[in-house]
């Protein structure tokens, strides 16, 4: 997952920058090739909107930068959904994404670790269950019955966790909630909360810390009813066939060296990051079990 | 106005016209405003419409897809970027409903909760009306159905702040007002001035008419009639054509009474004459006895006597025609003596015609009268009445007090007073009765006479058969005059 331009992009599949010449190739690509040896075409990297209305600058940034640092022309795909990010770089249409941890754990075969984002000193992040400022609800208990906003079917904070939440209760998020809606997107989440829309919503913990100070105005209306434990940060995945190309040796590297850059340093300070780091699958051992616990329940 | 100013037939011109005027401007600027706010109305409510309806149009392209598909995080996010308007209508407040009725999304879910059903939502509109406007509320109701193919999927209902039009309108209104009243105020003192200009010959004539009841018509200055319009110059100069007829008559009365005065008198003197001789021949009488038999005193003393007789009789007459003729210079205040006086000065007219005079004279002392025009008045009466007694009749003459009143009765037996006659002396005719029947200068002195002295004569018949002259004079109402003189 990064980071998305949610006024410029908000709703609809749009390629950043799109070209026909772009698409053409891609789509030939996926079909030609399997892998990343796509001498001469640019490097694409996927991503969602996520926050903030400086999604348009930081994009800029990100795009800037990883051009520079990887030394090849890098392309930046934003999508609306985490499941077409998913799937296009399941099957090669991009060559490495920003995605959340529970499509990477569902497609743990599939997909290989390429980084992963430092936020606070940690490779990890909660998932937030929020309400409008003016309600006393400290557990999820308190909920039932609420209009509830998710942030994206294939999202582990906005989604999954509460699902999990329920799971455990026996219960469904239709049956416990009287009514839930998907908004694509973190913020709009606690945009939704914040205008009464929903009256309660799943969202990541990063996102609404980030917003506490880029958008305080908006965060203040809604307040965290609970916080769950800490998982594996959403990280930078490739496809597994394409994870040991010097490509994909170059973007971690990129990465991990992105704090010693200017262009980097202002790319992190924008994403309120401290870096990037090889990181370790079993980070998202949580996750895991989640998946795991409710396709138990079914 | 003083008295009479309920009544607009009396109000005067110059306040009339000005008042017309404004109250014109005030029904013309009720009807103009009624229209102007009318078709103001008229083109702001076409306007919201015309506005309303490409707004919805728009809405509803965007919302149609994400109404399908139930999509409340996206309805919102399109009503909610919607939701404000340009061109003063501040935020509207948007409800998204399925068609089922209940609500998918609300520009402020907190008034409109999600999935909640709004019964009174089209409580604001009559029949199939998509827009109505509550002025009341300065908000204006409009809604949209939702179609897709040929199938109503939902519905979106939306309500704007229409203060901003209405405020347009109390704009309007306001200066409607102050304009009209401005226009109102300026036309009626325009009004006012122009009258008060075209009215200001009439003024001029007033104050000359005016002037005419107290002394002689004065003529209009030339100047004056230089500077005035065509019309009030023609009835100006028409006015000084009658002020010099009728000051030419004033004079030529004044200068009649005179000549019938000095008549009058001639015809006493003649009397006098008349008196005074009678005893002259007894006197000569008397004289040539005391010539002869002057010797004997019975005979002395009876000539003596008898001369004496004689010499009073010849002193009471002078007196009296000197008192009577002493005239204006001398007012004073009429005493009982002062009538005795005509009694002798008729006498030998009356004895010429052998009339009998009933004498009653029932004053007593002095009365605030002007003596000598009071004395005229009884004296012309006298001799009218003597004029027209045939010979042998009675003649009564009546003075006494009457309340407040002097009275003066002077009864005859004559034929009546001809209709002319009563009416120069009853005060109905201001004309001198025709010259050539002697009395009639005579009777209008009298009137006029009266007048001054406050008093006025009744013509009524009397039981002597003839007629009677009643005539009244307050005493004491001219006193102040008389103390003036």
């Amino acid at each position: 997952m990064v980071v998305g331009a949610s006024r410029l992009t908000g709703s609809i599949d749009q390629r950043w920058k799109p070209s026909r010449r772009a698409l053409l190739a891609g789509a030939t690509a996926s079909v030609v090739l399997s892998g990343g040896a796509r001498a001469g075409q640019p490097f694409r990297f996927g991503s969602t909107p996520v926050f903030l209305t400086s999604d348009l600058q930081l994009l800029e940034a990100l795009q800037h930068y990883l051009t520079i640092a990887m030394g090849v022309e890098v392309q930046l795909v934003l999508k609306r959904t985490y499941q077409e990010i998913t799937s296009q770089l399941l099957s090669g249409l991009l060559d490495a994404a920003w995605i959340c941890g529970f499509p990477f754990v569902a497609y743990r075969r599939e997909l290989d670790l390429v980084a992963v984002p430092i936020w606070r000193g940690k490779p990890s992040y909660q998932s937030y269950l929020l309400v409008s400022a003016d309600r006393e609800a400290a557990d999820i208990a308190d909920l039932r019955g609420d209009i509830h906003a998710f942030s994206d079917p294939d999202s582990n904070s906005g989604y999954l966790v509460t699902r999990a939440l329920l799971a455990e209760r026996a219960s469904k998020p239709q049956d416990f909630f009287k009514r839930t809606f998907f908004t694509y997107g973190h913020r709009n989440v606690v945009r939704a909360v914040a205008a009464g829309l929903a009256q309660s919503g799943s969202v990541d913990g990063y996102v609404w810390e980030v917003l506490t100070e880029t958008e305080p105005e908006l965060t203040r209306q809604t307040k965290v009813a609970w916080r769950s434990d800490w998982m594996g940060f959403p990280p930078i995945a490739t496809s597994a066939g394409n994870a040991a190309s010097e490509a994909i040796g170059r973007l971690r590297r990129a990465l991990i060296d992105m704090p010693t850059e200017q262009t980097g340093r202002s790319v992190l300070s924008l994403l309120r990051l401290d870096g990037f780091a090889t990181g370790d699958p079993a980070l998202f051992d949580g996750i895991a079990s989640r998946v795991e616990l409710v396709r138990a329940f079914g | 106005m003083r008295r009479a100013s309920l009544d607009p037939r009396r109000w005067p011109l110059a306040f009339k016209a000005p008042a017309l005027v404004a109250a014109f401007m005030l029904i013309v600027s009720i009807v103009m405003t009624n229209a102007v706010l009318s078709r103001l109305r008229e083109t702001q409510e076409r306007q919201l419409a015309a506005m309303s309806t490409i707004y919805l149009n728009g809405l509803a392209s965007a919302l149609i897809p994400h109404v399908l598909r139930e999509d409340i995080w996206e309805v919102f996010d399109i009503i909610e970027r919607g939701a404000s308007l340009e061109g003063g209508f501040g935020r509207a407040r948007i409800v998204v409903v399925d068609n089922k009725g209940e609500t998918l999304a609300a520009s402020d879910p907190r008034q409109v909760p999600v999935l909640s059903r709004q019964s009174g939502r089209d409580r604001h509109f009559q029949g199939d009306a998509l827009l109505t406007v509550d002025s009341e509320k300065a908000r204006a109701f409009a809604r949209r159905p939702l179609v897709y193919q040929d199938r109503g999927i939902g519905e979106i209902y939306v309500d704007y702040d229409i203060s901003h039009l209405l405020r347009e309108r109390g704009d309007v209104l306001r200066t409607l007002i102050a304009t009209n009243a401005a226009i109102a105020l300026l036309l009626a003192a325009f009004g006012y001035w122009i009258i008060r200009r075209m009215l200001g010959p009439l003024g001029t004539l007033s104050r000359h008419l005016d002037l005419s009841v107290s002394g002689p018509v004065q003529s209009i200055p030339s100047n004056e009639i230089a500077g005035s319009t065509r019309e009030f110059r023609r009835l100006f100069v028409r006015f000084n054509a009658m002020a010099d007829a009728v000051n030419e008559r004033e004079a030529i009365a004044k200068e009649l009474a005179n000549e019938e005065r000095l008549a009058s008198l001639g015809r006493l003197a003649s009397g006098m004459a008349h008196e005074i001789n009678n005893p002259l021949g007894g006197l000569f009488n008397a004289i040539d006895t005391l010539k002869r038999h002057g010797e004997k005193p019975s005979v002395r003393a009876t000539s003596l006597n008898l001369i004496e007789r004689g010499l009073k009789g010849i002193r009471d007459v002078v007196r009296s025609t000197l008192a009577a003729y002493r005239a204006d210079r001398d007012p004073r205040h009429l005493a009982s003596a002062d009538l005795d006086d005509l009694r002798l000065l008729v006498g030998p007219e009356i004895t010429r015609r052998a009339l009998a005079l009933d004498w009653q004279n029932l004053l007593d002392g002095e009365l605030p009268i002007e003596a000598t025009a009071f004395r005229q008045v009884a004296l012309n009466l006298l001799l009218n009445a003597i004029q027209v007694s045939p010979s042998g009749a009675a003649v009564i003459f009546i003075s006494a007090i009457e309340g407040e009143c002097l009275l003066l009765e002077v009864h005859d037996q004559g034929p009546g007073f001809s209709p002319e006659a009563r009416a120069v002396l009853a005060g109905e005719s201001n004309r001198p009765a025709p010259i050539g029947e002697g009395t009639g200068l005579g009777l209008w002195v009298t009137r006029r006479l009266l007048q001054d002295m406050g008093g006025h004569a009744v013509i009524a018949t009397s039981p002597l058969g003839g007629a009677v002259v009643s005539v009244r004079i307050p005493v004491g109402a001219r006193e102040e005059l008389r103390d003036v003189a």
